[in-house]
């Protein structure tokens, strides 16, 4: 019996080498769900910053393709949180996915921010970063979540899981 | 507990990471990196040198020890919850109306009474 499914001549499904389990094969279709992977981290303060974005969180997850014409959904949902500071009403940070595999690259760069009449208050909120990566590779790939203040003329804290509250997550989809 | 982002604030430390919550000199010594510049990609430099740091674990410490000092001795102040204005508001008209704008009125017993539950740790 055959460990390869074939549909119009092409592989849909083999068993991977006569394993037992199954696989997609080299036809399968565009837009197929090929592998996920996903981490929930809930640590208080797991990263924070005082300096300029970007600047490296340690919050990160990788995933190896199977297909070098793949490519992979990176989604970042991650809970914000910006403290202290001595400029009245401004309360600014910038988020971001760095490709650790790719030369540091930085992309979906977004901005949280708000107004807070004193010195003192802090924002929190969650922020959702999402990118469609052409990796062009079957080596692991590494995301990693960069933070920093929106420029040097800022001076507040930027954390992630800050505020004694928060949990953030990465889901890494392989698509065909 | 007064949280190491908020000592580093107060001691006037900038341009730095933490990645975690340190409970000790080796574990900070392990998640805080000092921002000493920039790539050519606008990456931040990190130096993992504590003579970089700027600062050290004992002055986190002793900052975060009279932080949450000065925190604790307010705490009488977070556990007043006195009426809503609108309320006072109202005391105050009634005592006036009455003629008891004095300590036998609702507005001074009201907030007496707040003021008495939660006392200032000095009274």
């Amino acid at each position: 019996m055959s460990g390869i499914l074939k549909v119009g001549g092409s592989e849909l499904i083999n068993d991977n080498g006569g394993s037992g389990s199954l696989q997609w094969g080299t036809g399968v279709p565009e837009g197929t769900v090929i592998q996920v992977e996903h981490t929930v981290n809930g640590t208080l303060d797991l990263g924070s910053t005082t300096s300029d974005y970007p600047v490296a969180s340690g919050f990160k997850l990788s995933i190896t393709p199977k297909y070098q014409t793949s490519r992979i959904l990176v989604i970042f949902n991650v809970d914000v949180f910006i403290s202290g500071g001595t400029l009245e009403s401004n309360k600014i940070g910038k988020f971001g996915i760095r490709l650790n595999s790719q030369s540091n690259q930085t992309v979906a760069d977004k901005r949280f921010s708000g107004r807070y009449l004193g010195t003192g208050g802090d924002l929190g909120s969650e922020l959702t970063l999402m990118y469609l990566d052409d990796h062009d590779s079957t080596n692991s790939q590494e995301y990693e979540l960069v933070l920093g203040r929106w420029s040097s003329a800022y001076d507040n804290t930027i954390t992630l899981n800050g505020g004694g509250f928060g949990k953030s997550t990465i889901t890494l989809m392989e698509i065909a | 507990m007064i949280n190491i982002s908020r000592v580093l604030y107060e001691l006037g430390v900038d341009e730095w990471v933490l990645r975690g919550t340190p409970t000790s000199e080796v574990e900070f010594n392990e998640m805080f990196r000092k921002i000493i510049g920039r790539d050519d990609i606008g990456t931040a430099i990190e130096s993992d040198n504590p003579n970089d740091f700027g600062v050290t674990w004992d002055q986190i410490v002793t900052k975060q020890a009279e932080l949450q000092a000065e925190y604790d001795s307010k705490q009488y102040q977070r556990d007043r919850k006195y009426p809503d204005l609108g309320e006072q508001f109202d005391l105050l008209f009634k005592d006036i109306n009455e003629g008891t704008l004095d300590k036998t009125g609702g507005f001074y017993t009201a907030i007496k009474a707040v003021k008495d539950a939660h006392p200032k740790p000095s009274e």
